[in-house]
């Protein structure tokens, strides 16, 4: 008999989703995580009193993990307690001036109407137009698996307004953009939720272009921080006799015959196991963990293939004070061009820009309790990438964090370099030696159209049988709701595939 | 014989005509676009395969 039924690898949220389904299914279920604790990108750590989150920073498009937790049997808001995020953003424009736009869709196009009443009339055909292609995608891309042809043939049949939205995918989110918006001040607005998926607005593809919408479909933030989500499921899974190990790094997959036998460990411990959950950068799973000699040749060129998406530096502060600010989450506004031009100008070259640029994320705006009374944590997550040109981030962190405080103190927060208290910062580099990410890509590979759904490494691996993938690598690909819409989508095909 | 396959190179050389004049006329953005799209075609096999 083996150790385990199941082992995953990775405690990130794709990971510790799996992991609580699949105990759940009656499996005894084992979780190996490198770190020292779980989440990944999804954590939070404490310093000085301060509490910080890793990566995420809000949660939204709830539904795949209402959906994750009602098949565990309870749900998502009896497990964490769930803050709703009402101002959604603030733009902050090189001007000075703010624009603030509310939760309510209706709302916002009021604000909207203000900067321009034609852009704020076609604020409504946007948010026709991207509540439909929600809700179909909500139906169909986002729960189901999407690694073969004939399960993207099952995503029509379930529901065939997929069709009419295909040709999209051959448009870009700046194409999308334009068809309704034309004031260079309202599409300041909407540019930079296209580094999301880790590209530029010229070349993410039109579908997304509806994120600047969905936000108005709630954003919520978990009391105590991100790290509640993952907490969550390892509550719940451990009810049902889940297991998780913690500073346990698996060093190698064991496959024998065409099949998985279980893990490896890096002291030397193999675990054994019928299936293996991977939720880790599937090209290192593959080409180290398991090795390329188990792949066709045409396999091994498709895992070398892929483009990792890019990276950004986080910069968390402690401060003595609230910041001037109005809301959870405020950009420094910029138009989809603008981001074009950066991600040509200096993502491709390896030159950091000196122009601020990028989230803010003020959580004890929501949650008061993240920091010692009175006293505010702001995560500051400006733009930039892993590879730089002529220098690197053990050079040029402290250079940096120090640049960064400057500028945004000038252009975006007044007062803000003399109220912190904590600096802490991570840099691509940190993401990449700290959570295992190669060039500390979050969302692991580029997400533009012949790197999704079937062209994404498969959920159920089509090389070794018994191994199946979660996480960021895998359709649906990166972001809170998704990773674990990856989770739900691996044990269902483990319950299908895999005996008990 | 020789009409068919004389009518088929053609064709074939009108609409790599045509798919270039598009391709001309587009702007920047798009013809990046399209090109991210271009480069990674060859590689969609072996990613159908993983």
């Amino acid at each position: 008999m083996n150790d385990y039924d199941v082992i995953v690898i990775g405690a990130g949220l794709g990971g510790i989703s799996a992991g609580a389904l699949l105990a759940k299914q009656g499996r005894r279920v084992l979780v190996l995580e490198q770190s020292e604790r779980i989440g990944g990108c999804c954590s939070t750590f404490e310093k000085d009193g301060f509490h910080f989150d890793v990566g995420a920073s809000i949660v939204e498009i709830i539904q795949p993990i209402e959906q994750a937790f009602k098949l565990l049997g309870t749900t998502f808001q009896q497990e964490v307690d769930l803050i709703s995020c009402d101002p959604v953003m603030t733009f902050i424009y090189p001007d000075g001036q703010r624009v603030t736009y509310p939760l309510s869709a209706e709302a916002t196009g009021r604000v909207i109407s203000e900067i321009s009443p034609e852009d704020g009339r076609a604020w409504g055909d946007f948010c026709a137009f991207a509540q439909e292609l929600y809700e179909v995608t909500l139906n169909t891309f986002f729960i189901e698996p999407a690694s073969t042809m004939g399960e993207m043939i099952d995503l029509v049949r379930k529901d065939p307004r997929f069709l009419k939205f295909l040709p999209v995918f051959l448009t870009s989110y700046q194409d999308v953009l334009q068809r309704f918006f034309k004031d260079e001040r309202v599409l300041k607005t909407l540019g930079y939720q296209s580094l999301y998926f880790g590209l530029p607005p010229a070349l993410v593809p039109g579908p997304y272009a509806m994120v600047p919408y969905t936000e108005h479909a709630g954003v919520y933030y978990p009391r105590g921080g991100m790290i509640k989500i993952p907490e969550a499921f390892q509550r719940v899974g451990e009810q049902n006799g889940l297991q998780v190990r913690l500073k346990t790094t698996v060093e190698r997959v064991i496959v024998s015959e065409g099949r998985v036998r279980g893990v490896a460990l890096a002291d030397g411990t193999l675990i054994t196991a019928s299936v293996v959950v991977s939720n880790i950068n599937a090209r290192t799973l593959y080409q180290q963990l398991i090795g390329e000699q188990y792949l066709p040749p045409l396999a091994r060129r498709g895992i070398r293939s892929y483009a990792y998406s890019k990276s950004v530096p986080m910069i968390y502060l402690g401060l003595k004070s609230a910041p001037q600010l109005e809301a959870h989450h405020s950009v420094i506004a910029v138009s989809p061009e603008d981001v074009n031009q950066y991600w040509w100008n200096h993502v491709q070259t390896g030159r950091l820009s000196n122009e601020p640029f990028g989230l803010i994320c003020w959580p004890t705006h929501s949650d008061p309790g993240l920091a010692p009374k009175k006293k505010h944590v702001l995560n500051l997550i400006p733009e930039g990438f892993y590879h730089l040109a002529g220098t690197d981030w053990e050079v040029e962190k402290p250079r940096f964090i120090e640049r960064t405080l400057d500028v945004y103190s000038q252009k975006a927060i007044p007062g803000l370099k003399d109220q912190v208290q904590v600096v802490e910062c991570s840099t691509p580099l940190d993401f990449e030696r700290r959570l295992m990410l190669p060039e500390g890509a979050i969302y692991a590979f580029q997400q533009d159209v012949p790197a999704q759904a079937v062209f994404r490494p498969a959920a159920r691996s089509r090389v070794v049988q018994g191994l199946y993938l979660t996480g960021a690598s895998t359709h649906p690909g990166g972001g809170v709701p998704t990773t674990i819409a990856s989770g739900l989508i691996a044990s269902r095909l483990i319950d299908k595939y895999e005996q008990h | 014989m020789y009409r068919k396959i004389s009518r088929f190179i053609l064709v074939i050389s009108l609409l790599i005509l045509a798919g270039y004049l598009w391709y001309d006329r587009l702007d920047e953005n798009h013809k990046r676009f399209v090109d991210n799209l271009l480069r990674q075609v060859p590689e969609l096999p072996g990613r159908y395969m993983i």
